[in-house]
C-alpha cells in the first residue's frame, strides 16, 4: 500500500473538500479596531499571539510565598543547563513534588481497543503529614466515591450504584503513598527512563515531549514492535499534561493494539486551609447510613 | 499597497482555505467565526504575517489556536467524529474500508492524525504543515510516518480480511 494511496483515501473521507467560499469581507472590516500593530521586532515572530488559553483550568497555586519562590527558582536552574535546552524531566520532577498543600488531580483516561474508546474520570485530592486522600472515579455508568484517613486509620465508600450505604472499613496494607500516574512519571524519572524527544503543542499551547525508555522490551502487534510511551509536559508550568501509551490487550481472545491515553486536565496545589482540606473528606449523602465492615 | 488592500487580498486568497480547515475540525455553525476571529488577528498583526506561501500557514495556525481555546481535546476529537460520519458529502464506494480508515484516525494521536490531515486535506508541504504546527519538519516527517504506517497497515488488513463481518474487521484495528 503506497503512501499515495493513503492520502487518495483520506482525500475521499474528506468532509468538506476543496476550499469553502467564505462569507462577504464587509462585516469584518466593520469589525477591524484601528491600525495593524507595528511589526514585532528583534526576531521574527512565528505565531501571533493570542488571548491566554480560557479552556485550560490547569493552575499551580503553591501553598506559600516561600514555596513558590524556591520552586520557580529550582524550576529556572533546572531548565536552562548551559543556558540551553531544558532538563525537561527534572523540572517535570520538581514540579509535582508535593507541597504542604492538598493536591488536587483531575485526569480523563481513554482505552482504545478495536476502535471501542472507554473513557473513566479521576478526581483525586491528597494531603501528607497526616495523609489523606479522597477519589471520584466514574465510567460514565457507575460512579465511585472514597476517601481514607490514617489519623485514625479509616476507609469509606460510597458508590452511584448502592446511594443509601456507606461503607466504613479500617484498611490494611495502606502504602506507604499513593500510586498515582504522576507518581509512576517521577519514579521513571528517578530510574533514568524518561528523555527529553522534543518540542510539541498540546492544544495549541507550547509543550515538551518525553519518551519513556522501559528496561523492558516493547510487545510487538502483527509483528510489529510498539512504540515508546510518551508523556506531553507543559512548556510554562512542567507539570504533565498526557500520557499517551500503546499496548496490547488479549480481552478479545486476540492480541491486539490498546492505546492508553492520560489527559491530565488539571494538576494543581491548593493551599492548605479549611475550605480545601474539606475536599479532602467524603462528600454529604443526603440519606445514606454507614455500615461497618470487616 | 495600502494596510487596507493587503489585508483584502489576504482574506481573497485564504479566507476558503481557513474556512475548509475549520469546517474539517469542527462543527460547521462555528466556521465563519473561526474565519472572523482569524483574519481580526491577522489584521491586528498584518505587519508579522509573511507575504510570502507561508502566509496560509500562518493563517492556518491561528486558526489551530482559536479552534484549541475553544474546545478541548475530547470535544475536538467527537466534532471530527461527528463531521466524518454525519457529514461527509460523498457517497463512499467501499464503506466498510472507509469506517475502518475513520477509526484509525480518530484512534490515533491527535497530533500524528492533524499531521497527516494538514497534507491530505489542506494539501500542504511538510514545511507549509510543521510551521502551522510549530515543529520542526523532521519531527513533523515523523508524524507523517507514523500516521501513514499505521494507516497503511489497516487498508492492508482490509486486503486479506475481507471476508470478515464488520465487527471484527474493527476489531483488528
Amino acid at each position: 500500500m503506497s503512501d499515495t494511496d493513503v492520502i487518495e483515501l483520506l482525500r475521499h473521507i474528506d468532509p468538506a473538500p476543496g476550499e469553502q467560499a467564505p462569507a462577504p469581507i464587509a462585516a469584518l472590516l466593520e469589525r477591524l479596531d484601528g491600525p495593524p500593530r507595528p511589526p514585532a521586532r528583534g526576531r521574527r515572530r512565528r505565531r501571533p499571539e493570542l488571548p491566554a488559553p480560557a479552556w485550560r483550568g490547569r493552575r499551580l497555586v503553591l501553598g506559600c510565598a516561600g514555596a513558590a519562590t524556591v520552586a520557580l527558582a529550582a524550576v529556572v536552574l533546572l531548565s536552562l543547563p548551559g543556558g540551553g535546552t531544558p532538563n525537561v524531566a527534572a523540572a517535570m520532577y520538581q514540579a509535582t513534588t508535593p507541597g504542604s498543600g492538598v493536591l488536587h488531580m483531575n485526569t480523563v483516561t481513554e482505552k482504545i481497543v478495536g476502535g471501542h474508546t472507554q473513557t473513566t474520570s479521576e478526581q483525586f485530592w491528597s494531603e501528607q503529614n497526616p495523609r489523606r486522600v479522597r477519589l471520584i472515579i466514574s465510567n460514565g455508568e457507575e460512579t465511585l466515591e472514597s476517601a481514607l484517613t490514617t489519623q485514625p486509620l479509616k476507609l469509606l465508600q460510597w458508590s452511584q450504584s448502592n446511594p443509601d450505604v456507606i461503607k466504613q472499613s479500617v484498611p490494611t496494607g495502606i502504602a506507604d503513598s499513593e500510586q498515582t500516574g504522576v507518581q509512576v512519571l517521577r519514579q521513571l524519572y528517578r530510574k533514568g527512563e524518561l528523555t527529553l524527544a522534543g518540542k510539541s503543542t498540546f492544544d495549541g499551547q507550547p509543550a515538551w515531549l518525553l519518551e519513556v525508555h522501559p528496561q523492558y522490551t516493547r510487545p510487538t502487534v502483527d509483528g510489529k514492535q510498539l512504540p515508546n510511551p510518551t508523556v506531553v509536559v507543559s512548556a510554562s508550568s512542567f507539570v504533565p499534561l498526557e500520557f499517551d501509551e500503546d499496548s496490547v490487550s488479549s480481552e478479545h481472545g486476540t492480541p491486539e493494539l490498546m492505546v492508553i491515553r492520560v489527559r491530565y486536565v488539571e494538576y494543581e496545589e491548593l493551599p492548605r486551609n479549611t475550605q480545601d482540606e474539606a475536599l479532602l473528606a467524603l462528600a454529604e449523602h443526603q440519606g445514606a447510613s454507614i455500615e461497618n465492615e470487616g | 499597497m495600502s494596510d487596507r488592500q493587503q489585508f483584502e487580498a489576504l482574506y481573497a486568497a485564504h479566507a476558503g482555505a481557513v474556512r475548509a480547515y475549520a469546517m474539517r475540525r469542527g462543527p460547521v455553525t462555528d466556521a465563519d467565526d473561526v474565519v472572523a476571529e482569524v483574519f481580526l488577528t491577522a489584521w491586528r498583526r498584518l505587519h508579522d504575517v509573511p507575504v510570502d506561501v507561508d502566509s496560509r500557514a500562518w493563517l492556518l495556525a491561528v486558526a489551530r489556536r482559536v479552534q484549541a481555546n475553544a474546545r478541548r481535546g475530547s470535544s475536538r476529537q467527537q466534532a471530527l467524529r461527528a463531521r466524518l460520519e454525519h457529514e461527509r458529502p460523498a457517497e463512499s464506494a467501499d464503506p466498510l474500508l472507509e469506517r475502518r480508515v475513520i477509526e484509525c484516525l480518530l484512534g490515533m494521536r491527535e497530533r500524528d492524525r492533524e499531521a497527516i490531515l494538514l497534507i491530505a486535506w489542506e494539501g500542504l508541504t511538510n514545511r507549509e504543515a510543521a510551521r502551522v504546527l510549530g515543529v520542526r519538519e523532521s519531527t513533523f516527517a515523523v508524524r507523517v510516518h507514523r500516521a501513514k504506517r499505521r494507516l497503511a497497515r489497516v487498508l492492508t488488513d482490509a486486503g486479506a480480511s475481507h471476508a470478515r463481518d464488520a465487527t471484527n474487521l474493527l476489531e483488528v484495528q
